[in-house]
């Protein structure tokens, strides 16, 4: 049906990943063809309209990429990329306080200071881009290298620029240890440990101490202001991405699902689209890659036939640990607004006329309340037991202050529509009670979460509330299926999933067992989700070694990037 | 730091990308200013009631897509982008278990309609066939050909029997038109609604013209395949490729006007684009020429003319629906096709009841039970909705200001709620399945969530502007600007408040384009249609 069509490369999945790849390669002069399912693209990086004019940010909603090589080697601000700049812009000096339940704890000299020093600020120079590219935008090494202090990445940086924090112990202990060394109130270390459980490596898994912390440093960066976030919120960043892909020749399709992906002679060839497709039923061709963009699952289990993987390796697939709570969001419509409680109320924290307040975590009172809130939903798995006292969350930042938001303009007759809120629950795929438990919950899950955002919050109240929109990890991987599990940040961050062995080794460095294949989503390879250009970043080296993209001099590769040994190099100069 | 262009567009609804698309193809280095975080305008299709229904929350019925130049100038169908149209248009069933058809094509209509009134189908029959003509010889082609001063018009009409009879129906108005052809009431009722309800007064002669176009069009409502949104997908794409450029969530600060001649835009936060041929706004004349040019930049007679531009009488209040399942009307018992009409028109069973809800409507109120069109995409593009579910809308006429408590009442959760429940309840006595537990979710935009969302659409006006007679073809906006050209040098009109109006056209951004290359020496790599050389050589345009 329709006539075939061939390509360079076909990209099934238009999410961040899928679109910077895109636009990484339609650079290089390839001709690329992105296959979206839905009818828009965007993926996790999506804007949604509750009330006409009045928009939120449902999945992604924090600018962690900042560090990306992406910005410049795409040129996103020629796309019209910008960021809108919280009107109190402060950089770390000016973050006074946690939430705590007794009122706002101040944050010490100590806390700054250590955690200035973890992030590479007070190297003489500053080195914290360097340390962020080393631990985030950089590709896992040649399975043939050994992975040893001496090449690990981050390690070296420490190692060069601040000697006297660097010992082997960086690469076992948990992040709440690093933070016991380097850190002083007990206060900032929960909220630090739940903000990086909450963005996939908890603090309090081994291994992960130093990736866990640099996550959560890519929130606090002086560059990315209070929580600032991208003029038309993460929709907008990805506009920008997306621009960049097809200004350089990049053909996206939408309403597009794929089928199959075609092998031949054990190489992937092309795709097929499903039937029903807004092409139905067609081929692409792809002449040099084929990459699937899209969630380990769908690409293994359903996109490649059984019979050109091993079963061994279709049961790791299986096998990847989702095991990572998930986020159920709420977004609140009150007729008036939603106001701090008098223990916490402070002009520093409610923004505009309307007074809307933004806060970070809540509470963050110790690690005891932390470790209680992730062995409810990592260990016990069911409905949440903490008490709605001690259960911890945390709240998108607003975007009134965005002036391109009708928001501002809205009368007060019209109530007032909330930021998002937050809390961690156990993952469909692992609740006890089955899969859909959450959703026959989901009046009681409302109901507790209102209790606990009502600890903080007056205006939650039933004769306030119109509407309570919520959406459980399985609402959230409907709409979008890449999301498996309704997983934020692809699958665990732990020490057995992490760099090398990310998800699994098979496909650590984005390479799959199909030549011809390779994969690019939040649930591959390092370092796994948070729209950060980062995935497409990594697999462009793995691209410049399989022959399949030369880039100009807009091009640089990681300087701990380690060429596989019999392929071309990704490094230029 | 200022960026340059050759032509800067203010606005990405389907004018704004039709002209950014044209002009790009052309050679020209285009940017696009989009103030909203989307592209497209009205041509929207967003999730916004449960994952995986879509809904088009603005414009949902495609009329032009046999006419307007763009389809086949982008080549839509070979993007993938298509139109489904569906055999039965638009039905309208009863009370009584009857309904009212009307098809695609006009035997089956007559047929409908014969069960009304024998002479109402012969008279149909003969509409039809007369529209059509006017349709293909006059009033297609006028659409995408830059207006005539009214006495040139004049003679023009004179000239051809065609025009002659196209002349006739100025002098009358809607009702007048529908109640000479036709007797039966229901069949009236059901002309006049599908005649007037995108903005014509029942009662007014003087853009009667407009008729003929919207009865014909009636047998010619399309739906984009996978939401309109996909309409400025394809010209979206078209511009990139052409090295155009769009900048979303852009905020205007103003127009740069020096020397009286328009050099460029200056967003709110000092970002300057200047260009080095043309602005063009697609926006309304009130923020075009009051906010961002600025009054002490234009004479002042202009100012008193922009500043009586009158808004639409009455917007839409539309609510769209997740449902479990789609509709089953009782009157399909005795016409099983009617669960596939595109659109169904509930709650209107005589004529005075459709005049009673426009006449409330001026008094900011609509009647009790008052009727309205509604469409299930998914019915026709299975895409829309989940397997087994349904999505659609309900799209009822509304007034902006309401009596008791003005626009913001609109605003009101009590109220907004209330809306929905008296929509739904028609539904269901027309679809009794549609029990409002099969509702799954709904979203309301009323005429003030319009005008919110899309500043351009002032008072819900959807068109930018009312269809009146001083007011449309040559006077639209006004005799200084309905050429595309205005009094400031180098700024162009090319959206809905510019001729010929408004909904899914393409006709003011076609023409705008065209103005522009022809004031600047661009070479077209477009060509005229055949349909439009003919009218032009047969003397109709």
């Amino acid at each position: 049906m329709g006539k075939d069509e061939r390509f360079d490369i076909v990209i099934i999945g238009a999410g961040p990943n899928g679109m910077t790849t895109a636009a990484y390669l339609a650079k290089c002069g390839l001709s690329v063809c992105v296959l979206e399912e839905r009818t828009e693209c965007g993926g996790a990086c999506e804007t949604q309209e509750p009330i006409p004019g009045v928009r939120i940010l449902p999945h992604a909603m924090l600018m962690y990429a900042s560090p990306a090589p992406g910005f410049e080697q795409l040129e996103l601000h020629k796309h019209g990329f910008r960021m809108t700049w919280h009107p109190d812009y402060a950089g770390m000096e000016n973050v006074a306080a946690l939430a705590c339940t007794d009122g706002w704890r101040p944050i010490s000299m100590q806390d700054k200071m250590g955690w200035a020093k973890l992030g590479g600020m007070l190297g003489a120079p500053p080195f914290t881009k360097e340390l962020m590219r080393a631990a985030f935008w950089c590709p896992p090494h040649p399975p043939e290298v050994e992975v040893t202090d001496d090449n690990v990445p981050y390690m070296q940086v420490y190692k060069q620029r601040q000697p006297d924090m660097y010992t082997h112990e960086l690469r076992e202990m948990t992040m709440l240890d690093l933070l016991d060394e380097h850190c002083e109130t007990e206060h900032w270390k929960a909220a630090m440990a739940f903000a990086a459980w909450a963005s996939g490596a908890a603090g309090h898994w081994e291994g992960v101490a130093i990736p866990a912390t640099l996550c959560v440093q890519l929130l606090t960066l002086p560059n990315t202001g209070q929580n600032s976030i991208p003029r038309g919120g993460l929709h907008g960043y990805f506009h920008a991405i997306h621009r960049a892909a097809v200004s350089k020749g990049a053909v996206v399709r939408t309403c597009c699902p794929v089928d199959e992906i075609l092998i031949e002679d054990g190489r992937a060839v092309g795709v097929r689209l499903r039937e029903t497709a807004a092409m139905g039923g067609r081929t692409i061709w792809a002449n040099k890659a084929v990459i699937a963009a899209v969630d380990v699952h769908q690409a293994f289990l359903k996109m490649v036939g059984r019979r050109h993987l091993d079963p061994g390796f279709i049961q790791k697939i299986k096998d990847i640990s989702l095991k990572n709570q998930t986020l159920y969001v709420s977004v609140f419509h009150t007729k008036t607004q939603l106001r701090l409680k008098p223990k916490w109320d402070r002009e520093d924290r409610v923004l505009g006329p309307n007074r809307q307040p933004f806060l970070g975590v809540y509470p963050c009172d110790s690690r005891e309340i932390y470790y209680e809130n992730c062995a409810d939903v990592d260990g016990r798995k069911g409905q949440p037991t903490v008490p709605p006292e001690r259960a911890m969350w945390f709240q998108a930042p607003p975007q009134s202050f965005d002036p391109t938001d009708c928001q501002a303009n809205y009368p007060p007759a019209r109530g007032f529509i909330s930021q998002a809120y937050e809390m961690a629950v156990t993952s469909p795929d692992y609740h006890k009670e089955g899969e859909d438990a959450l959703d026959k919950y989901k009046p009681q899950m409302d109901a507790y979460m209102r209790q606990s955002y009502g600890q903080m919050l007056d205006g939650l109240e039933d004769d306030n509330l119109i509407h309570h929109w919520s959406a459980t990890g399985r609402d959230i991987e409907f709409r979008n299926t890449g999301l498996i599990g309704g997983t934020w940040c692809g699958s665990r961050h732990d020490e057995d999933q992490l760099w090398t062995n990310r998800p699994i080794k098979e496909l650590a460095r984005y390479r799959t067992p199909i030549d011809g294949l390779y994969h690019a989503h939040q649930t591959s390879g390092h370092p796994g989700g948070l729209c950060l250009m980062a995935i497409p970043y990594n697999l462009m080296h793995i691209l410049i070694e399989d022959g399949i993209a030369e880039p100009g001099d807009w091009w640089y590769a990681s300087p701990w990037y380690i060429p596989q040994s019999g392929k071309i190099s990704a490094k230029r100069g | 730091m200022a960026q340059t262009y050759d032509v800067i567009i203010i606005g990405s609804g389907p004018n704004g990308l039709a002209i950014a698309a044209y002009l790009s193809k052309a050679g020209q280095k285009v940017l696009l200013l989009e103030k909203r975080f989307e592209a497209g305008g009205g041509l929207a299709t967003e999730q916004v009631t449960i994952p995986d229904f879509y809904h088009n929350t603005h414009a949902v019925y495609m009329m032009m897509v046999d006419y307007a130049p763009v389809y086949k100038d982008f080549g839509f169908e070979e993007r993938g982008v298509t139109h489904i149209y569906p055999e039965l248009q638009v039905a309208m069933p009863l009370a009584d278990g009857r309904a009212l058809s009307i098809y695609r094509d006009v035997e089956p209509t007559c047929a409908s309609i014969a069960k009304f009134s024998k002479k109402d189908a012969d008279s149909y029959r003969d509409m039809q066939r007369h529209y059509d003509e006017l349709m293909k010889n006059i009033l297609g082609p006028q659409t995408y050909v830059p207006m005539d001063a009214a006495p040139l018009m004049a003679a023009k009409a004179e000239m051809t029997e065609l025009g002659r009879a196209l002349s006739e129906y100025t002098e009358k108005s809607p009702e007048e038109i529908v109640c000479e052809r036709f007797e039966n009431e229901h069949v009236r009722t059901l002309m006049l609604y599908m005649a007037c309800h995108w903005g014509l007064d029942y009662a007014q002669s003087g853009v009667s013209y407009m008729v003929p176009i919207y009865l014909n069009r009636m047998a010619n409502y399309r739906l984009t395949k996978g939401g309109s949104h996909r309409v400025s997908n394809v010209l979206l794409k078209s511009t990139f490729e052409q090295g155009g450029q769009i900048r979303t969530s852009a905020q205007i600060k103003h127009i740069i006007v020096e020397n009286g001649a328009a050099k460029g835009v200056e967003l709110e936060d000092g970002t300057r684009f200047m260009a080095n041929k043309a602005v063009v706004s697609t926006i309304d004349t009130h923020q075009t020429f009051l906010k961002y040019v600025g009054e002490d930049k234009l004479d002042r007679e202009f100012v008193d003319m922009i500043k009586i531009w009158q808004w639409e009488k009455w917007s839409l209040c539309v609510l769209h629906l997740a449902m479990s399942e789609p509709p089953r009307f009782k009157a399909a018992d005795s016409q099983p096709d009617l669960n596939t009409a595109f659109i169904h028109v509930l709650g209107y069973e005589t004529l005075a009841a459709l005049k009673a809800h426009w006449d409330a409507m001026s008094e900011g109120e609509i009647p009790v039970g008052a009727g309205y069109n509604c469409c299930f995409p998914s019915v026709h593009d299975p895409y829309q909705a989940p397997p087994g579910r349904a999505s659609g809308l309900i799209s009822q006429m509304a007034p902006f200001e309401l009596k008791d408590g003005g626009s913001s009442r609109w605003l009101n959760h009590t109220y907004r709620e209330e809306v929905a429940e008296r929509q739904i309840a028609l539904l269901q006595r027309y679809a009794p399945n549609i029990t409002r537990d099969k509702v799954l979710w709904t979203y309301l935009t009323t005429p003030a969530d319009i005008q919110n969302k899309f500043a351009n659409m002032v008072n819900g006006s959807y068109k930018q502007g009312a269809y009146h007679p001083l007011q449309m073809g040559y006077l639209r906006p006004n005799q200084d600007c309905s050429q595309y050209r205005t009094p400031v040098k180098n700024l162009y009109l090319g959206g809905a408040s510019v001729a010929p109006g408004g909904m899914v056209l393409f006709g003011p951004g076609y023409n705008c384009a065209n103005a522009i290359a022809e004031d600047f020496g661009i070479e077209k790599w477009w060509t005229e249609p055949e349909y439009i050389t003919a009218a032009k050589e047969n003397g109709y345009v």
